[in-house]
């Protein structure tokens, strides 16, 4: 699926270092190959709200989102702000993911990742509107920050980018013409 | 040899015992134009950056993740109704500062809106109009370079030097969108090259490709950040700049004067010695550094009257391939809504097109229309075919809206700032104005599942200038009011937002505030 968008990748309009970034990220997160450390964070759990906020189908795409989401969370990776009414970013995410999954054993009796699909949104659905009722947390600050890093951590991949028929950083020399209904033959299309 | 090694290699170095003329500390909008102003007169003078020298052609991807120390990290905690964003929604890192990473709109300020007091009622008036600060406008934008219009509709005397930059689809959506609801709109002014462009002080520059990455960093110098153009001339002119060095106190002679700047530098601290400081760290660090150090505080006003534009955008989707993220962002502009003839509020806002990248767009989407799981996943594939439009609206100071320090200690064991910010009746009413405005040019234009993405853009004005030492933090020209050899020239001593993206306006300001240091130095001596 992705050699085409690979071609590209390795092609003349990309730039050298664009390349050398897009290439690390398949590399080093593909395959599920992030390192594994300890985080603290319950990791089959984590995985099991990201498949939900961002469900892919078998194969698709080679990433796992929550293993490199945990390994920002370690590396306390900020983006530079955080919500006054949170903690910080890390003790946030642990904290939330306890409290979704508490509601998951209270009223459902089995841990979150245990639900099945339909289950899991429900409770994802009262977090992110805020009537989870969790009385330490803002419920939909946490579930906004940890929808944004996920789909920070999708969209950036190469593999998405070709989903999405993404052709920005094929660009050299130059972009010949831009304006509407201006795409150029090699220019990738959405899948 | 690399562009910044052509610079560094060349450049003058003082010894922290060398009791420099003056210290600025910041080299964005603000503090570049003091220093190369400085150093052309003759003065030594050392900038302090808290980030890198970046080497752009060398350093710069083409990619959102890769591009994110260009961004302010360090974290801030965000507080109120409407807590604003920071990390890559405003301040920048590196030398240049976030001009490295601005949108290069180069809009200049309405004249009206430095008078809005006087118009309106509320907000305040500024200690200057619009005629003395043209002199400099004009200066930097002939410096730099901007493209734009041979005729500004909205202000028929105006011309630029460079020809506009091409429409990209969002821009050519919304120019069609505006003409059938009867909105005039013009290619923007752009602090962007769409021809070659020199000046003898910092050479050649290249046009611009339109690779739509301005956000990220212009990999080219084809935008016009200080890095590629006042820091350049202020090296050639013998000023000495300082990267990854973070300023956090001050030193004082007997007559309550600054006489060193304390900064750490990967580690250590160090002490420079001088005799005058231009504090240009922008409306965030700029307050918290006086509030951390307590000084030039007798006003009160340290940190407090903080704004930040309206920025909703409306995004929609249409049947063209548009590939929002081709050509310069937001390449069209409209001025018409400045003065609304139907507004219910004071003052107004500019509205531009809004080209996009993915990962931005992607989060905008994901956080401001509360979309998960599959209906995030599919809206996700309207990437190519989505446009935006967006605004800049005028923000007025309000008690409920200032910067304090919290007690939680950065990983330099300073305290973090927290700002709080809640939007007043103006703002929303201004803002539920432009969102009907932008929705009924998106439709006309044939856009469809159209959404609002409320946000806040920009960070004004926590150190406000004025005459009355009782109100403000710096005089008209931005010397403290109680420390003679302080001078502070950045968006923190702005007193209203202005709807005009902001740098353009710090630019000038800042030139005619060296100015003014200059002569002031003159006539003392």
């Amino acid at each position: 699926m992705l050699d085409g968008y690979l071609n590209l990748i390795k092609s003349d309009r990309v730039g050298v270092r664009t390349r050398e970034v897009l290439l690390d990220r398949m590399n080093a997160e593909g395959q599920g190959a992030v390192p594994k450390i300890e985080t603290g964070i319950d990791v089959a759990l984590l995985r099991a709200v990201v498949d939900r906020l961002i469900p892919r189908d078998p194969g698709e795409g080679n990433i796992e989102i929550a293993s490199v989401l945990a390994s920002q969370s370690q590396a306390n990776l900020g983006d530079g702000w955080r919500f006054a009414d949170m903690p910080p970013d890390r003790m946030a995410l642990e904290l939330g993911l306890r409290l979704l999954d508490d509601m998951a054993r209270h009223e459902n009796g089995a841990s979150f990742a245990a639900l099945q699909p339909a289950g899991q949104d429900a409770l994802l659905c009262r977090v992110a509107s805020g009537a989870a009722g969790w009385t330490e947390l803002d419920a939909r600050h946490w579930f906004e920050d940890l929808l944004a890093q996920a789909t920070e951590i999708y969209v950036s991949q190469p593999a998405t980018l070709a989903q999405l028929g993404f052709s920005g950083i094929a660009f050299l020399p130059k972009w010949p013409t831009v304006g509407l209904n201006t795409t150029q033959p090699w220019e990738p299309s959405r899948r | 040899m690399g562009a910044v090694a052509a610079v560094t290699c060349e450049m003058r170095r003082y010894s922290s015992d060398d009791r420099v003329d003056a210290i600025v500390i910041g080299t964005g909008a603000g503090g570049a134009p003091v220093l190369a102003r400085l150093a052309q007169a003759g003065l030594s003078v050392v900038a302090l950056e808290a980030g890198r020298w970046w080497n752009p052609p060398r350093d710069y991807a083409q990619d959102e993740v890769a591009q994110r120390e260009l961004y302010w990290l360090d974290e801030r905690l965000s507080a109120g109704a409407d807590p604003t964003a920071f990390g890559k929604n405003n301040s920048g890192c590196g030398v240049g500062g976030s001009t490295l990473h601005y949108g290069a709109f180069a809009p200049r300020p309405d004249p009206r809106d430095l008078c809005i007091f006087s118009e309106f009622g509320i907000g305040r008036d500024w200690p200057l109009d619009l005629s003395e600060l043209l002199p400099y406008l004009q200066e930097a934008e002939h410096f730099l370079g901007v493209s734009g219009p041979s005729s500004y509709p909205w202000d028929p005397g105006r011309s630029y030097a460079l020809p506009p930059l091409s429409l990209n689809g969002p821009a050519q959506l919304m120019e069609r969108g505006c003409a059938k609801v009867g909105i005039r709109t013009s290619p923007a002014p752009l602090l962007t090259l769409s021809q070659a462009y020199s000046q003898t002080e910092y050479g050649d520059r290249p046009p611009c490709v339109q690779c739509g990455f301005c956000h990220q960093g212009c990999f080219n110098g084809s935008k016009s950040t200080m890095d590629v153009t006042y820091v350049p001339l202020a090296v050639k002119s013998g000023a000495e700049i300082r990267p990854e060095c973070f300023a956090h106190g001050f030193e004082w002679d007997r007559q309550g004067r600054i006489s060193g700047v304390l900064y750490r530098h990967r580690g250590n601290d160090v002490l420079q010695r001088c005799r005058a400081v231009f504090l240009c760290a922008g409306a965030i660090e700029t307050p918290r550094l006086l509030l951390h150090a307590g000084i030039a505080n007798s006003s009160g006003q340290v940190g407090k009257n903080f704004m930040a534009h309206v920025a909703t955008q409306v995004w929609g989707t249409f049947d063209e391939e548009v590939r929002p993220y081709k050509g310069f962002p937001a390449s069209l502009i409209s001025e018409d809504t400045v003065r609304p003839k139907d507004a219910d509020f004071a003052g107004g806002y500019l509205m531009q097109s809004l080209g996009i990248v993915p990962v931005t767009w992607a989060v905008q989407a994901a956080r401001g229309r509360l979309l998960w799981g599959r209906p995030l996943v599919d809206y996700l594939r309207n990437l190519n075919h989505v446009a935006g439009i967006g605004i800049n609206g005028e923000c007025f100071a309000s008690p409920a809206n200032f910067l304090e320090l919290s007690d939680e200690l950065d990983g330099r064991g300073f305290r973090k700032p927290i700002i709080h910010f809640t939007l007043g009746d103006n703002e929303k009413k201004l803002r539920n104005h432009a969102d009907r405005q932008m929705r009924e040019i998106w439709s006309a234009a044939g856009g469809s599942d159209l959404w609002t993405c409320e946000r806040t853009a920009h960070v004004i004005g926590t150190c406000r200038m004025g005459t009355d030492p009782t109100e403000a933090v710096v005089d008209p020209y931005g010397q403290s009011f109680d420390v003679p050899n302080l001078w502070i020239s950045d968006n923190s001593t702005f007193p209203s937002a202005l709807p005009a993206n902001p740098a353009l306006t710090i630019i000038a300001l800042a030139l005619r505030s060296a100015n003014c240091f200059l002569r002031r130095l003159r006539g003392a001596a």
